[in-house]
């Protein structure tokens, strides 16, 4: 059955149908030892529709084709019985024509044998660290878009992902992730002996101390902050309160070295598409150029309550980045570090708080490995602190970044992927529990 | 549902362990943002969870197929993986012997959420919103989101446990902006299990106009200087702190190290147990079985009865958070701590509602302190991964003098280690209120409905800056 003439015959204005068939596995493993292995097979029908701009959108899940068409004409019947909404403006005119994206789709991921990447995995974090914790996640999947205003595009994705935690004594913990498409360029030892490295470095770890300190944030930690960056730049937090650059395009947000894209078409990158959930062709779009913001990412209907043009950023409802990039500097690691005499370094961040979104006054806590830098060179180790700041006032001091990126992605703290450098960053507040 | 579930558990009969958890859910939610209808959504979602163990290794396959062929596939799929990771299984899984229980629960709804029609609930949302505006307050942004969901739930496992269940919860999202000389937030959840009369009662039109007044306030408000003082906690703040650094650090999924790899560990220890984190009057639990809570449930995701849990009983580590698996290296029986957020999600340790029991102090004699805060909201507030150095921000918060109320102080801060927050506890209110909100945990991430909350409480001595 055609969804989309079918919904336009019950009465739907606009129709979106997105369907993905996603088949994944996952091993858990907690104490270097696997704890479940789980898999999902599953279809689902992202389906939107707008009856006199009054709009209704649904997942439908596990429903039988009968099921979905009466599902259908009821997300029609509640577009009828909504109000219409004044910033609903329509769907992308297609038909679009589509340039793939390379390296989306590797077929050896099918076959890969998921034991084998834990066990490499652990092995190389065992060289340094006594056990660790985390999950190697593989997925292929169809997606396809069929739009009332004629997109139709469809793709297939493989995707490879690692994360893990290493750990020895209490408090000496390290964190890597490995994110790819394809097989070539996933690296889940080396990802194990980052996280096993860091481990060991974090020995013996003493409480920090409260203060302002300048600070080289690993791509975890400033990834997770960026990835804050990359959602307060949709149009639709920035209408509904959830950012801090409302009436801030044109203006000076970040330092002049600081250039973050949002690159939807990046070979090999972790959330690449050739098409966004209207089936606009994805493209680069510059959302802070020399420190200044230029746009926020928009769908069909918020760029046009923005009087401007779509960023191929769709959800049709809010937007989303697809791989967020802060472009590299170009000094090495080594250099940045080189240039701290007396600063810290933090290798992740977790739990980013906002006190306000509008002011960006925030918290968020280090953990893994944070140490000191004395004379350009780690120095120790510290624990306890937290990086109580303002998301602009940091974004406006970073001073350096090292010249080159890290794809990052993990949980929710980082998602979707974030490419970045090493960051560092001057005058950053630190405190810690006064009791 | 019941005939598919038994078909598959049928199935797996050549595995040691099986369970099925079949879920079906229908829902919807409407956005209102700056009084305008976003969009209504609409759920339809049904799918099952199959779980089999094969000597010691867990494997779990998630399908919304229901068809024959796809179903033993699914289970074939469970056992392969299952069995493919066997030699890097150093620490068997097992499940604590339970007894099989047959049971039935059903949430009662005075009016049926499936019976409000989307136009009424978006004319609630359209009134609330009118009357926030009407304030002439200047709101920088006002954003809803009202969601329902009717979720069945059929559970059976290889053992003889049969459960179903239905369960209606409503929520609500609230984030509103108001502008003075700065522009201030306020953001909040309401929600119960139960049906469309709970919405009335959450009394929104007079709760959100006072606090959209407080926050116009708040700019100009003084700032708190670093001092040692007496600090009162409303049940927002001791919900808050009760489900962050109690109910998540007792979770004995976590002090094994299963989620350390993500939502991280525990400062609790197998040996805590017994040992004291607390002042004697602190009494904290879990429950699920509080009636209309939004974590309501009567049985849990393994088939288990659930009930109350007392985490800190006069001031000491009493009990932990356990589901089958964890009950094991415990040498104890679960006590229905395994939740799933939806079907194609495995059951872990979960909270349910988790709050301070009520004491004995009026709200009068908790401020009555020569010099204090009173913390009644908050925005910011986080913890470490141990559960251990945490942070409460406060939004609306009043200065104490003398045993009664003064004027608003922006955004006092509290950012203490675990024990010396409930070690600081010198007063515990007769009232109690249970704040809802959907906590976060597991991998891939599951985002569940919790209660949290209790009475007021004071805290004596301790550093707020």
């Amino acid at each position: 059955m055609n969804l989309i003439s079918f919904a336009t015959k019950n009465g739907a204005d606009d129709v979106a149908i997105e369907t993905i068939r996603r088949e994944a596995s996952q091993i858990k493993f907690s104490n270097s030892s696997v704890n479940v292995g789980q898999n999902w097979l599953v279809t689902r029908h992202n389906v939107f529709v707008s009856v006199k701009n009054a709009t209704a959108s649904s997942t439908f899940q596990g429903l039988t084709e009968q099921q979905l068409s009466a599902a259908i004409k009821s997300l029609i019947f509640a577009a009828k019985k909504s109000n219409p909404s004044t910033e609903y403006s329509g769907l992308a005119n297609g038909p679009f024509k589509y340039k793939a994206v390379n390296g989306v789709y590797d077929k050896n991921v099918v076959d890969y044998d998921s034991a084998h990447v834990v066990e490499i995995a652990l092995d190389a974090s065992a060289e340094n660290s006594k056990t660790a914790a985390g999950f190697f996640y593989k997925e292929v999947s169809e997606r396809n878009v069929q739009t009332s205003s004629g997109a139709d595009a469809a793709e297939k994705k493989t995707e490879l992902q690692l994360s893990i935690r290493a750990f020895n004594e209490q408090n000496e913990s390290g964190h890597a992730v490995s994110c790819s498409r394809m097989l070539k360029g996933f690296d889940p030892e080396g990802a194990g002996s980052r996280a096993g490295e860091t481990a060991k470095l974090a020995k013996n770890p003493v409480s920090g101390k409260p203060g302002k300190y300048d600070i080289i944030f690993a791509p975890m930690a400033i990834g997770n902050l960026l990835s804050r960056v990359g959602e307060f730049s949709t149009a639709f937090n920035i209408d509904s309160g959830f950012s801090c650059f409302g009436e801030k395009v044109g203006k000076q947000v970040a330092s002049n070295i600081v250039n973050i894209n949002d690159n939807g078409r990046l070979q090999n990158g972790f959330n690449s598409s050739h098409f966004d959930d209207e089936g606009v062709p994805t493209k680069i779009t510059s959302i802070i150029r020399n420190g200044v913001l230029k746009t926020y990412l928009h769908n069909t209907s918020s760029a046009r309550k923005h009087k401007t043009k779509t960023t191929a950023n769709a959800g049709i409802i809010s937007q989303r980045y697809n791989n967020l990039i802060l472009e590299p500097g170009k000094v090495s690691k080594e250099k940045l570090f080189a240039g701290v005499d007396n600063g810290l370094f933090v290798t992740n961040v977790w739990y980013t708080r906002f006190q306000s979104y509008y002011a960006g006054d925030f918290s968020t806590i280090p953990r893994d490995g944070i140490f000191v830098i004395k004379n350009g060179v780690i120095a120790g180790s510290v624990n306890n602190v937290r990086i109580t700041e303002n998301i602009m006032r940091m974004l406006l001091n970073i001073s350096g970044l090292s010249n080159r990126t890290e794809c990052v992605q993990w949980w929710e703290e980082i998602s979707p992927p974030v490419y970045t450098p090493y960051a560092l960053i001057k005058d950053v507040n630190v405190t810690l529990p006064t009791m | 549902m019941h005939d598919i579930a038994e078909k598959v558990v049928s199935m797996a009969s050549g595995c040691d362990y099986a369970d099925v958890r079949i879920e079906n859910v229908t829902g919807d939610s409407i956005i209102l943002k700056n009084g305008d209808p976003i969009t209504v959504g609409v759920t339809r979602n049904t799918g099952m969870c199959i779980r089999i163990l094969v000597k010691g290794s867990l494997g779990i396959s998630f399908t919304n197929d229901f068809s024959n062929k796809a179903m033993k596939e699914a289970v074939d799929r469970a056992v392969k993986l299952a069995k493919s990771s066997a030699n890097i299984v150093k620490n068997p899984v097992h499940m604590s012997k339970e007894t099989p229980v047959k049971g039935k629960f059903s949430v009662k709804e005075k009016r049926k959420l499936l019976d409000v029609t989307v136009q009424e609930k978006m004319g609630e949302l359209i009134s609330l919103d009118k009357t926030l505006v009407s304030t002439n307050l200047n709101f920088a942004t006002r954003f809803f989101d009202l969601s329902t969901e009717c979720r069945e739930k059929y559970y059976c496992n290889s053992e003889g446990s049969r459960i179903s269940s239905y369960t209606p919860r409503l929520g609500l999202f609230c984030l509103v902006s108001v502008k003075s000389t700065d522009t201030e937030q306020r953001m909040e959840q309401f929600g119960n299990s139960g049906g469309w009369e709970f919405f009335n009662k959450w009394d929104l039109h007079n709760k959100l106009v006072e606090e959209a007044k407080m926050l116009a306030k708040l700019p100009s408000m003084p700032s708190m200087k670093k001092e040692i003082m007496d600090v009162v906690l409303s049940p927002e703040l001791v919900g808050i702190a009760s489900h962050e650094s109690c109910g998540h650090p007792y979770e004995a999924d976590r002090i094994l190290g299963r989620e350390a790899a993500n939502a991280g560990g525990s400062f609790v220890t197998k040996k805590s147990i017994g040992t004291r984190i607390g002042s004697k009057i602190v009494n904290l639990v879990d429950d699920p079985t509080v009636k209309d809570s939004y974590g309501f449930y009567l049985y849990d995701d393994e088939g288990v009865k659930a009930r109350k849990r007392y985490l800190i009983k006069g001031g000491m580590i009493n009990e932990l958070l356990q589901n089958r698996e964890t009950a094991v290296d415990f040498g104890v029986k679960s006590n229905a701590s395994s939740r799933a957020n939806s079907w194609a999600a495995e059951p872990i340790v979960r909270m349910a509602n988790t709050f301070v029991e009520p004491g004995d102090h009026t709200f009068e004699e908790i401020i009555d302190v020569k010099k204090g805060v009173y913390i009644k909201s908050y925005m910011e507030w986080n913890i470490d991964d141990k559960r251990f150095n945490q942070r409460y921000v406060g939004l609306e918060a009043y200065e104490i003098k003398n045993g009664s109320l003064e004027g608003l102080v922006k955004r006092p801060a509290l950012e203490i280690t675990t024990p010396a927050f409930w070690a600081a506890v010198d007063a515990v209110g007769k009232d109690f209120e249970l704040i809802v909100g959907n906590c976060g945990k597991g991998e891939p991430m599951q985002s569940i409905p919790v209660g949290f909350g209790g009475p007021h409480i004071r805290l004596h001595n301790v550093m707020l800056g």
